[in-house]
């Protein structure tokens, strides 16, 4: 097996053009469907490495982290904002509570 | 008339069968926010299938084969957006006021829910069977004793954690969103706040039709 390269991503390719990635601190090819990726996103959703963490003073958020908000306030933006297609199918507001 | 007539009555007098299937909306349901919360169901649904295949194969099939990889996978990304949905739907009822016109237990049994929820997910963490899980319960475990109930939520007792993870706290969960929908469907869905006039400053419903 050639030597892979230092590994400072969680991920490294090999002299024979191999991936190698980092699990629980073992250097291992990768042979899963990573590799149909290409190298720039195989280390950008390489999830076996420790993420990058942001802080802001005493705020400390990981980057998966803040992705995920900032992707449920865009969505529910969207939810809240993009026209429904297709008709109501009844005009009533006025529905009362049986209690 | 014998027994079985009066629960019958009383069922079709407590929950009348056009209002649990009901075949029309409101027009201001007409929304895709409406849709945050089936979505949570849905997934709800699928963490149960996917829960109920890899608790009939079992750790080493998960940790080893393709098919139990892809199961588990399946599994981890449902609580995601299980969670991802439920919150976005816990927003808009929020922003929506739906406690309002008598619809409190609709509130709190999707809030209660919610909470179960973490439990659950927390104990499903705590099942993976790999060294993320040890580090959680040997990490977790300090909680439970500070809050005096260690001695009865065992984090570092994995057979404790799997029956609270696959049998208890989702027959809770299930029990309680089944709650929350029926609710949901007697009551109705909460009309949108009147919004205010402009001429007038005061506040006139809103014509969504």
């Amino acid at each position: 097996m050639p030597s892979p390269t230092p590994a400072t991503t969680g991920s490294s390719r090999g002299a024979g053009g191999e991936k190698y990635c980092i699990i629980y601190g073992v250097e291992q090819r990768w042979e899963g469907a990573a590799t149909l990726l290409t190298e720039e996103a195989f280390v950008t959703f390489d999830l076996n490495s420790p993420a990058t963490y942001l802080q802001w003073g005493v705020i400390v958020i990981s980057l998966p982290n803040l992705a995920v908000i900032v992707a449920m306030i865009i969505v529910f933006v969207l939810a809240v904002l993009l026209p429904l297609p297709g008709r109501t199918t009844k005009e009533e507001t006025d529905r009362e509570p049986d209690s | 008339m014998n027994l079985t007539a009066k629960v019958r009555e009383r069922i079709l007098e407590a929950w009348p069968p056009k209002q649990l299937l009901p075949d029309e909306q409101p027009a201001y349901v007409h929304s895709y926010v409406y849709f945050l919360g089936i979505l949570t169901v849905g997934s709800f649904a699928m963490l149960v299938i996917s829960g109920v295949v890899l608790a009939a194969f079992g750790p080493q099939w998960w940790h080893v084969s393709a098919a139990g990889h892809f199961v588990n996978s399946i599994h981890f990304w449902s609580v995601q957006l299980f969670f991802f949905v439920m919150v976005l739907h816990l927003w808009a009822q929020f922003f929506m006021g739906a406690w309002r016109d008598g619809r409190q237990l609709t509130w709190v049994s999707g809030c209660v829910a919610f909470v179960v929820s973490i439990g659950t997910a927390f104990t499903g963490y705590l099942s993976q069977q790999n060294f993320d899980s040890q580090w959680i319960a040997v990490q977790g475990k300090d909680a439970m004793n500070a809050v005096g109930i260690g001695a009865f939520f065992n984090l570092l007792n994995f057979g404790q954690m799997y029956g609270f993870h696959i049998v208890i706290l989702p027959a809770i969960v299930g029990a309680l969103i089944a709650l929350h929908l029926l609710q949901v469907r007697l009551r109705g869905v909460v009309k949108p706040y009147p919004l205010p006039s402009p001429a007038s400053g005061q506040s006139v419903p809103e014509d969504r039709s």
